[in-house]
């Protein structure tokens, strides 16, 4: 253990109500999987940590309410925010459109910061935003990926991404990985495979012109 | 200030923001810093934490201006705010705006606050809107202007004064707008105009747009905004542009008077403006646009559309614009755009011209007609796949336009309709020559050489073929009054002409059968003329009966089954159409059908529609003894024959009907794999069985239908008597029926039979998708399999009709509610197997039957047919739906009701859930339909009055059936089906309006009621499944909470449970609900209360007002999407691109 403090990095985590971004930050903490659905109140903030080949870095992750209430501090929490993750359900498309909406009050607030957009829900059979629709990563240079809070898919991807571009390496590597809760459910290898196949030739296709929307 | 509540405040923000404090703790300081926020000193607080000078960190700064908004939109009307606090608050902000002001930020706020307004459905500036509104008033317009138009400086009645009066030399937002883009506007075309000019044009122009649906007319007129707005549309920038379409829009979408379209609508139509649109909508449309172009191509095209529609044909409009002809020209290349969703749009607008009182008679709009009638009869050949295959820019645009090919085939479908409209009103305005046009399409269609493909409907060839048919039926029925009309000089020309091309049609001699079909089918739009002019009614008679007995090459052949079958219901139009005229020659039909029927050379469902042709004539001619005699022979014997004892002995027990149906035989046939002609002769031995009893009913339904949309109770008793013969065996088939349905009656018989039971893979892709597969050919072997696979659909067939014919037979009533012990009778045939009836089947018996069973009892059979049924009914509904969403939500629900169903793979997961929520939303709308109260007929527009059917109050006076029938409504609101949950709301506002209405004869109930449709919608609300539902849901709750909380403390109670209600605001919010008379306040108050406890979600952000004031629907444009919500702070950036406040719009 070295004296020096590991690099900390405020993460501001959005996304509509019921997408899980609690849940989602709680299988790195405590591995409790809330299956009741509580919406989040004001915020809550989770050190989430990582061992990289870099040493140790930390993302506080703040957890924002998505049920928007009139209490606590709205995007008064996204102040001084140095990366972000906006997070949707592949399994409700009005929780992908609103996206942008997302996308625009925390650019506001927080200027040329890397953001990740995550899927999440992926485990569920049958999904309702389909790979080929979600192109607005691709318009807003963001990073996508599918994850599923419930089985564990894809958990440290978000975050490694956001690591190599805080710290500048793109070598930088997660060398021991965090300590999860036990999946509940198993994912599909071979539709995830597929998933990963349609995302990818969808990002080869032109993107549509317009630059706001879905 | 107190010194020591800023240091708490201080430390409590520091708590928030500092990463490493526990939750626990920051849950703690957020819960301080709400309580700041209900302190009359917070919005101090927020001034001194957010003012610059005070060097406190940017978090800090932004929850100070958080307290002063939350003073602003919250707490402006409170008695703890003193006038003097309110001036200092005012100060504060205006200092602090200072600060960061430039033009594009002024401009910005000024958007803002007439949005939150004016647009936005905001409950809270709901709460001061009028003051509000006054106050945006008198700010963009001019001294000069509100002089003029409050020369008293007052607004309205003597109890409510609004002072009306601007500031001395004010020249108003408007003009100081209009000043900013005249120096603009021009600078934007240059090469001298700079990044900043576009913005703040862009900037200007959507403020603009937010303040034109309501700003006083004569300051748009002074402030010369129009020409701006055209010139706008003309800029080279596309940003510009397109914020200068919605200003078109909005212009053209306000509900004005004659007066003010004085002012604002006619300098544009008059003064050379169309000529600027027009030239800006040609620069555009002539390329293959995506993105913000084609966006601005929309709106464009829907502004134009609501400038015809809301203005020029405006209801009193009488005036007549110079620049009409111009108009028409524009509207016209609209039609003609490649954009289904475009030149559609367009036909709103032709169809109110030429509905119009002054413009149908204009000669400049007459021109017209025939562009128009070309144009539209295009549609009519609906070969739009064969236009999306064969033309890239119609390709390029569907593309775009649908995001499924579903949507696609709905909006054609829809285009389909609307070119039918114009085509019906377009035609009697030309009526000769328009025929004599018609005619010769008619006459050139029938020279096309169609293909002799199997699938000939889909060539283009017969598209056109089948178009040109479509056009003469619509053209013929819009002049029925024109050749009625003898004074008309045009009738007997018109009449002569369509003599003409009905014999060209009757001569036609073809050979390709779905031609002949189509051409047989057209012959019912001459029924009218027949009555004029008979001359060719018996040859077309002859035609007809000939293609009744057109030779069939084989069983198989399809397209002759359809000429056959479409020639017999062609000729039931007829008869229907016209009973006296054929009456007379009744006797050469009664010999011609009975010929046909004893050469053995028509089917039976041929047979079956030529006596129905006999019955609608005798039935509906105007002799009442030669109708009973008619009657007599073609219904009772076939009445009689349902009601035979060997029907009877095969109806009595469910072991015999298997017998009767063939399943042992066709058990043996499969066991031993039985092929080819042994299969095709057990095929039709079964066959013949069976259709004793299916054509019986078939028979008795079509009869009924076709004589019983009648009210005369002379014609209903000819049916009355046959009840006693035709219902015993009727129940009894459906009590066979259902109890078939149990798998335990099948036991015994081969593996294969169990398919009888089981959804195909076609049934199962029908009902996820909607879309029948194409046909696979199989096998030309016929193996027993193909036997079950038949009698699986002769089952299905015979108990929808059942139902159906179960249902007319409730239409008869006092006489069918007469029958005695009825009730125990229906419990036992319809409900008796209900346990072993798929979901599917459920809901068809709930909508087929049960629901006709409810809504057709007369009063007086309520008690006795009724209250039982109902008692068992409605738990039973509620149990089985319970008990099925709980095990689907334990499978995990797969389906999305939002997507494109095509889009399903077809598992047996997604069937089963399909069946759940088609049966949860059958058994919504069969509650909705009982209880609905609001349409009993005799009551005036919807929503004026209301008055409880009889049936409703039956069921609402009733305690046990009301109880029974609570709980399953508002389990309904809370599956996860957002099209049942939303449909059950309906229902519980139509119930909470009937309890209410009836206090206190409701007391017992309606605070039973009232928990739990709240407590129901409050889940619902915070299900994030149900998002696109909230806003009925909020409607249901906030209804609820203002009608019964007078009566009644349950709403309180339900609030005071509900996650995040705090009790002082509780009692506050009640003190204050309690103060207040005006409803529409009561409803702004409860919604704002409820948004403080359950948040709004990011969708609702944002939400424009519905249009509820203006004169017709103003149109938009449905795209593949919607755009998000947008706000004014959407602008890309707030770069630092002007000289502040002070300087800004100086002259």
């Amino acid at each position: 253990m070295s004296g020096e403090a590991s690099p900390t990095f405020k993460l501001v985590l959005v996304g509509d109500g019921g997408t899980g971004k609690t849940t989602f930050v709680k299988r790195h903490l405590t591995g409790e999987f809330e299956k009741k659905y509580i919406a989040t109140l004001g915020v809550e903030v989770h050190p989430l940590s990582f061992t990289t080949n870099f040493g140790q870095i930390i993302f506080n992750t703040w957890d924002t309410a998505g049920q928007e209430k009139f209490g606590g501090l709205r995007d008064g929490y996204y102040i001084n925010g140095q990366c972000g993750i906006i997070m949707f359900d592949l399994t409700s498309r009005i929780t992908y459109k609103n996206v942008p909406n997302w996308h625009r009050d925390l650019v506001r607030v927080c200027e040329n910061i890397p953001i990740v957009l995550c899927g999440n829900k992926v485990d569920i059979k049958e999904r309702k935003v389909k790979p080929k629709a979600i192109d607005f990563h691709r318009k807003k240079s963001l990073q996508y990926y599918d994850i599923s809070a419930k089985s564990n898919y894809n958990f440290e991807k978000p975050f490694l991404w956001l690591a190599r571009k805080l710290a500048g390496h793109q070598d930088l590597e997660f060398v021991a990985s965090p300590a999860l809760a036990p999946a509940e459910v198993q994912v599909d290898a071979t539709l995830m495979q597929q998933y990963n196949e349609e995302l990818t030739s969808a990002a080869a296709m032109p993107l549509p012109e317009e630059d706001d929307d879905l | 200030m107190d010194e020591s509540v800023l240091r708490n405040l201080l430390s409590a923000l520091e708590s928030i923001n500092n990463a490493t404090t526990t939750n626990h703790e920051r849950q703690l300081a957020q819960e301080y810093c709400e309580t700041l926020k209900r302190d009359p000193a917070g919005p101090l607080y927020g001034y001194y934490l957010a003012h610059k000078d005070n060097q406190q960190p940017d978090t800090v700064r932004h929850f100070g201006l958080s307290l002063m908004e939350n003073t602003a939109r919250y707490k402006w009307t409170d008695a703890s705010l003193t006038p003097e606090l309110k001036a200092q608050i005012r100060m504060n902000v205006m200092a602090l705006a200072l600060e960061a002001t430039t033009r594009e930020m002024s401009l910005l706020v000024l958007r803002s606050l007439c949005e939150d307004v004016c647009i936005y459905d905001d409950p809270v500036a709901g709460l001061r809107k009028k003051d509000l509104r006054a106050g945006l008033l008198i700010i963009m317009s001019s001294e000069a202007i509100l002089r003029e138009q409050y020369p008293d400086g007052v607004k309205g009645h003597k109890d409510e004064v609004t002072l009306m009066v601007g500031e001395q030399g004010n020249d108003g937002w408007l003009s100081r707008i209009s000043i900013l883009l005249q120096e603009l506007l021009p600078r934007c075309q240059t090469e001298a105009k700079t990044p900043a000019d576009e913005k703040i044009a862009v900037a200007a122009l959507r403020t603009l747009s937010a303040t034109l649906d309501w700003v006083i007319s004569s300051s748009v007129s002074s402030a010369s905004v129009i020409p701006l707005i055209c010139q706008a549309t003309l800029s080279p920038s596309e940003k510009v542009r397109l914020a200068g379409a919605e200003c078109y829009d909005v212009l053209s979408s306000r509900n004005l008077s004659e007066h003010e379209r004085e002012k604002m609508i006619w300098p544009l139509l008059d003064e050379g403006g169309i000529d600027l649109i027009s030239k800006a909508y040609l620069a555009q449309s002539n390329q293959s646009l995506q993105g913000d172009s084609y966006l601005f191509l929309q709106k464009m095209v829907q502004a134009t559309v609501n400038l015809g529609e809301q203005q020029l044909c405006a209801k009193r409009n009488a005036r007549v614009p110079k620049e009409l002809s111009k108009f028409l020209q524009l509207l016209y290349a609209m039609t003609s755009h490649p954009s289904v969703i475009l030149s559609s749009f367009v036909s709103f607008f032709w169809t109110t011209l030429l509905r119009h009182e002054t413009f149908s008679k204009d000669p400049t709009v007459h021109t017209f007609i025939p562009p128009l009638l070309e144009l539209y009869s295009g549609v009519l050949a609906k070969d739009f796949e064969y236009k999306r295959e064969s033309d890239p820019v119609y390709a390029h645009f569907v593309a775009q336009d649908f995001e499924s090919p579903s949507d696609f085939r709905t909006k054609v479908g829809s285009i389909f309709q609307k070119a039918v409209d114009v085509i019906h009103l377009s035609v009697p305005i030309v009526p000769l020559p328009a025929f004599l046009w018609v005619a010769n399409k008619v006459s050139d269609a029938l020279k096309i050489e169609l293909p002799t493909s199997s699938n000939v409907k889909n060539t283009i060839q017969f598209q056109i073929f089948d178009g040109a048919l479509t056009l003469m039926e619509i053209t013929i029925s819009s002049l029925t009054d024109i050749i009625s009309d003898k004074a008309n000089p045009q009738s007997e020309e018109i009449l002569a002409a369509m003599n003409t091309l009905l014999g060209m049609l009757i001569e036609y001699n073809g050979k390709c059968p779905a031609a002949l079909e189509r051409i047989a089918a057209s012959l019912s739009s001459y029924a009218d003329m027949f009555k004029l002019n008979s001359t060719l009614l018996f040859r077309c008679l002859d035609k007809l009966f000939k293609s009744v007995e057109y030779p069939m090459s084989s069983k198989s052949d399809i397209d002759v089954r359809e000429l056959r079958y479409r020639s017999g219901i062609t000729l039931v139009k007829i008869g229907k159409a016209i009973p006296n005229t054929l009456y007379p020659i009744y006797g050469e039909i009664d010999t011609a059908i009975q010929r046909l029927i004893q050469q053995g050379v028509i089917s039976g469902g041929e047979k079956k529609t030529l006596l129905s042709f006999q019955l609608v004539i005798g039935f509906n001619a105007g002799m009442a003894l030669e109708r009973n005699a008619i009657f007599e022979k073609v219904v009772g014997p076939v009445a009689v024959g349902f009601q035979s004892t060997d029907l009877q002995e095969v109806l009595s027990d469910p072991a015999k009907f298997m017998a009767f149906i063939g399943a042992m035989e066709l058990s043996e046939a499969s066991s031993k794999n039985l092929q080819g002609q042994e299969v095709e002769r057990l095929g039709t031995v079964v066959a013949q069985r069976r259709a004793l009893l299916s054509w019986s009913v078939d028979a008795l339904l079509t009869f009924m239908r076709e004589t019983l949309d009648t009210k005369e109770s002379t014609k209903k008793e000819l049916w009355a008597a046959y009840l006693g013969p035709m219902l015993p065996n009727l129940l009894s088939t459906i009590r066979c029926l259902h109890a078939i349905c149990d798998v335990q009656a099948w036991t015994g018989l081969s593996p294969e039979m169990s398919r009888v039971l089981m959804l195909s893979p076609e049934e199962k892709e029908i009902m996820v998708t909607g879309k029948a597969p194409s046909a696979t050919t199989g096998s030309s072997t016929l193996y027993a399999t193909k036997l079950i696979s038949d009698l699986k659909t002769w089952l299905s067939v015979l108990r929808d009709h059942c139902y159906k014919l179960l249902a007319q037979l409730t239409t008869l009533g006092a006489p069918f509610y007469s029958i005695p012990a009825l009730q125990p009778i229906l419990e036992q045939s319809l409900f008796e197997h209900v346990d072993k009836l798929t979901n599917r089947q459920l809901r068809l018996l709930i909508n087929s039957a049960a629901q006709p069973i409810v809504i057709n009892c007369p009063a007086e059979y309520m008690d006795s047919t009724l209250s039982h049924l109902l008692m068992v009914l409605f738990p039973y509904l509620d149990q089985r739906l319970e008990r099925d969403w709980k095990a689907a939500a334990a499978d995990g629900l797969v389906m999305d009701e939002q997507g494109d169903p095509e889009d399903l793979d077809v598992s047996d997961e997604i069937v089963k859930e399909v069946m759940l929520r088609d049966l949860t939303y059958y058994v919504a709308n069969f509650l909705y339909a009982v209880l609905d109260f609001g349409r009993q007929k005799g009551i005036g527009a919807p929503g004026t009055h209301k008055e409880l059917t009889p049936l409703a109050l039956h069921i609402l006076s009733n305690e046990a059936i009301a109880q029974s029938v609570i709980p399953l409504i508002c389990r309904i609101i809370t599956y996860k089906d957002t099209k049942s949950c939303t449909r059950s709301a309906e229902t519980a506002l139509c119930v909470m309006g009937a309890l209410v209405q009836s206090y206190p004869r409701t007391q017992t109930i309606i605070g039973d009621f009232a928990t739990m449709v709240l407590q129901a919608a409050l889940e619902a609300l915070h299900d994030p499944y149900h998002q696109e539902g909230q806003e009925k849901l909020i409607l249901l709750i906030t209804e609820v909470y203002v009608e019964v909380r007078a009566f009644n403390e349950a709403p309180k109670a339900v609030f005071q449970q509900a996650l995040g209600a705090d009790a002082s605001r509780l009692e506050a919010f009640e003190r204050e609900l309690s103060a207040t008379t005006n409803k529409t306040k009561k409803h702004a108050l409860v919604r704002n209360f409820l948004q403080g406890i359950i948040g709004v979600a990011k969708s609702e952000w944002f939400k424009q007002k519905e249009q509820g004031d203006k004169p017709a629907p103003v149109r938009t444009i449905a795209g593949s999407y919607e755009r998000p919500s947008k706000n004014v702070m959407d602008s890309e950036q707030h770069e630092d691109i002007g000289d502040g406040l002070a300087s800004l719009f100086d002259e």
